[in-house]
């Protein structure tokens, strides 16, 4: 086997990724979502449909959290204390369910998009 | 208190473990289909797998800190784009694999085994070292990430994150070896099915990955609204509704791309499994 072929290809994926435009720094309607050891608050959130939006998260506890959402198609890890942000493309009006994902036990918490 | 203390001690321990689970299965599954299938060329699989199983170490370490520094930078989306980038190979590699197990196992009771084997070149086990590779990074990334969360914790000691993520990872190496010795049990023609069924598995798992964030970063439209609704049934967002949809690739709301993309990959990878005409008129 070529022994560069393998880095080749990595160093190909890493261009590719900094060559993808940024999306716009834009001020986006904001929304704070905290997180404990699994508990999410709060745990209906609410956002205008049909715009873009931003969830700030923020880990409060003492375990790492994902925030995980399927049918979002959305997912970050955080540290305890740890917090970052994400943008979300316009949604259609309903229901959309996200979850801890390494709190599975815990119960799913969703974003109600009006 | 202690309750509290052990539920997250054995949540630490669960989630290292799942995390770990499919990268070692990936590897588990080619280890032994190689000692199988080519005892002679054993040797070289091995080393293949093991350079692989390094690059992905390599790789998921860079991945976690692109996750951990960069990523707020870009709104998030570089770590999505390579994410993609990374499922999508991942899957390509496990389609390629399964044909070229499939390809070696015809031949493996006629004449044609010694043509299979000698036609493995270079590029199949580069295959299987990028495959390796990528299932190691893909999986070790969330694994350093939350690995590297528990350390930073403010309340970190050994008996509340270092020893249940050991633990964990404990698991799923003793997972990877009972895999392992059960396979000697399991007939041969078996095990390749299953195994061959498991890495499709995780290839539809990964298909399904590579669609989400394509549609996640507006490369692609899902072309539909939720098409059906199964959540009722099994709910993709908790317990085990959301393991199968890391796993597998179970969604419960599908739109028409996903429905789309799952069709294709399914309808592909069975040609592997067609038994080829000629075959079919001598049986």
């Amino acid at each position: 086997m070529s022994p560069l072929a393998f880095p080749s290809f990595l160093a190909g994926f890493v261009l590719i990724a900094a060559t993808l435009p940024a999306a716009a720094d834009q001020e986006y309607p904001t929304f704070e979502v905290h997180f404990s050891n699994g508990i999410v608050s709060p745990s209906v959130i609410e956002v205008p449909a049909n715009s873009r939006f931003k969830l700030e998260l923020r880990n409060e506890g003492s375990t790492p959290i994902e925030f995980e959402s399927t049918a979002l198609r959305k997912e970050k890890v955080l540290a305890p204390g740890a917090s970052s942000f994400i943008v979300f493309h316009p949604l259609d009006p309903g229901n959309y369910a996200f979850f801890d994902d390494f709190h599975l036990d815990m119960p799913p918490a969703r974003i109600v998009a009006r | 208190m202690t309750l509290s203390m052990s539920a997250q001690s054995f949540q630490i321990a669960f989630v290292v473990w799942r995390e770990s689970l499919e990268a070692l299965l990936v590897v588990g599954i080619l280890v032994t289909w190689s000692l199988k299938s080519a005892p002679d060329k054993g040797r070289l699989a091995m080393r293949a797998i093991a350079a692989g199983v390094v690059w992905g170490l390599v790789l998921a370490t860079a991945l976690a800190a692109l996750t951990n520094y960069a990523a707020s930078a870009f709104n998030g989306q570089v770590e999505d784009i390579v994410q993609m980038l990374i499922a999508f190979a991942a899957c390509l590699l496990i389609i390629r694999m399964v044909f070229w197990m499939r390809r070696i196992e015809k031949g493996a009771t006629g004449d044609l085994s010694a043509q299979a084997m000698a036609r493995t070149s270079g590029q199949d086990w580069l295959g299987l070292v990028a495959l390796t590779a990528l299932a190691v990074a893909r999986e070790g990334a969330e694994t350093v990430l939350f690995l590297y969360g528990i350390l930073s914790s403010t309340e970190v000691n050994l008996g509340r994150g270092v020893l249940p993520a050991g633990a964990g990872l404990l698991l799923a190496a003793a997972t990877y070896w009972s895999f392992k010795l059960g396979s000697f049990g399991i007939p041969k023609r078996k095990f390749l099915g299953v195994s061959q069924g498991l890495l499709l598995a995780l290839g539809s798992g990964l298909m399904m990955t590579a669609i989400d964030k394509a549609i996640s970063i507006e490369l692609v439209s899902p072309m539909s609204a939720p098409l059906w609704d199964s959540s009722w049934l099994l709910d993709d967002s908790s317990g085990f509704g959301a393991f199968l949809a890391g796993v597998i690739g179970y969604r419960s709301r599908p739109e028409l791309l996903p429905v789309l993309g799952m069709a294709i990959y399914w309808a592909t990878t069975s040609f592997a499994f067609v038994r080829p005409i000629d075959a079919r008129l001598s049986a």
